[in-house]
């Protein structure tokens, strides 16, 4: 089960404001630049489900440049 | 003592699963994956949200953990507490979807089936085929795993397959462990679960996790841990190994090793194992008692599991302590048997 290797930098902003290194992972329990051995959607789910769990008034947009294993890729969400 | 008897790896006469289930526990609080248990900062069910502070939750759950354990330690109602910690795991994960690690999973389940294996229904070898068979289906399945992307993005310079350039071309090397690594958990998934063939099923195993080590350079947590223990489990031995994880038992050995130690002329049993003209030469004998002692595993499982470098070392200094000493007394028998 040990199969996909994804090297990622995330980024975070909260009203426009973009958050650094400490504050992503002040909020976001996990660091902004890293390496993930599960699969992306796993990934992705730790950022959003904060924001859905945790939903507040602010204007969130989150964005994830990856390489997953030799695959190229970017994402965006906001709420 | 028992007898350990690995040609018959396919009965289980004795049953050590409580054992394994204190191994596992120790391999939960040595890995230092317990100090992110407990926390509800991501629940993934709802009822832990916004209830109580998360920091109230940790120690809430720490206390039950360690109470379970120390039952389970203390031989107090061990299968319900195996139980119990198994799914306080779960629990934990539950509450906290960024500690979930697949490597946690499969230590929780490995407890719960400890918790509900007996000598006469073992449900290990159906937990390990579940493992090893979705685990191949989750890399048919991955299309970057089936093209060979993943080992390719694995291994960009890898040192072995480089030195194997001459005679396999990169792309074979990386597509031939891409479909061994398949094939070989399709194996491991349907070996398991034959009794008569188990043992070759263990060594095809053993091999396979210690292979995705040397290449990958990686320990991947508990879980090569949790995959020993299970496979410990499922060895054949009349050796109760539980019983043997006594205190009075510790200070028994530790009582017959420093006896030996001051006064070289007396026979003295290691282990349980007389010293004797017989049994010095039967190595296999001696490798046995070795194996045979439970508190060998629990270093062993902290040796593997901690990843603090300096106790590494130590742990590791202690075993060939052991090991050189326990060769020594063989050798110095040896040499008064041949003056003699």
């Amino acid at each position: 089960m040990y199969h996909t290797k994804i090297v990622y930098t995330a980024c975070a902003s909260v009203n426009g404001v973009e958050l650094n290194d400490q504050e992503f992972k002040k909020r976001y329990k996990i660091p902004a630049k890293g390496v993930e051995l599960r699969a992306l959607d796993i990934l992705k789910r730790k950022m959003t489900q904060r924001e859905i769990i945790y939903k507040d008034t602010n204007k969130v947009v989150l964005r994830l440049n990856y390489t997953e294993n030799t695959h190229k890729g970017t994402w965006t969400w906001e709420n | 003592m028992g007898k350990l008897n690995l040609q018959s790896i396919d009965k289980q006469p004795s049953d050590n699963f409580v054992f394994c289930g204190k191994l596992v526990i120790l391999a939960v609080y040595f890995s230092g994956i317990i100090s992110k248990l407990g926390y509800a900062d991501l629940p993934l069910i709802s009822i832990f949200e916004h209830n109580l502070p998360s920091s109230t939750y940790f120690i809430i759950w720490q206390i039950l953990f360690a109470a379970s354990s120390l039952a389970v330690f203390l031989n107090w109602k061990t299968r319900e507490f195996l139980l119990t910690n198994g799914l306080l795991l779960i629990l934990a994960i539950l509450m906290n979807e960024l500690c979930y690690s697949n490597n946690l999973v499969f230590a929780a389940c490995l407890l719960i089936t400890f918790s509900v294996s007996n000598r006469f229904y073992n449900w290990v070898p159906i937990q390990l085929s579940i493992v090893y068979f979705g685990a191949f289906i989750d890399k048919l399945w991955f299309e970057q795993w089936r093209n060979g992307d993943f080992m390719t993005a694995y291994f960009p310079h890898n040192r072995i397959l480089v030195h194997l350039q001459p005679i396999f071309s990169y792309h074979f090397s990386i597509m031939a462990m891409t479909y061994s690594t398949l094939v070989i958990e399709l194996l491991l998934a349907i070996l398991i679960l034959i009794p008569k063939i188990r043992k070759y099923c263990l060594l095809l195993g053993l091999c396979f996790h210690f292979s995705t080590i040397v290449f990958m350079h990686n320990f991947f947590g508990i879980y090569i841990v949790a995959i020993l223990i299970s496979y410990l489990s499922l060895i054949n031995t009349t050796i109760n190994l539980n019983q043997e994880l006594s205190l009075s038992r510790l200070t028994d050995y530790i009582k017959s090793v420093s006896a030996g130690l001051k006064d070289k002329k007396k026979k003295e049993m290691w282990y349980q194992f007389n010293l004797n003209h017989h049994t010095f030469r039967n190595y296999k004998a001696v490798f046995i008692s070795i194996i045979s002692n439970p508190y060998l595993y629990a270093i062993l499982t902290i040796f593997l599991t901690f990843n603090y470098i300096y106790i590494n070392i130590l742990l590791l200094f202690v075993i060939i302590v052991i090991a050189v000493i326990f060769a020594i007394q063989i050798e110095l028998r040896e040499r008064k048997t041949r003056n003699a």
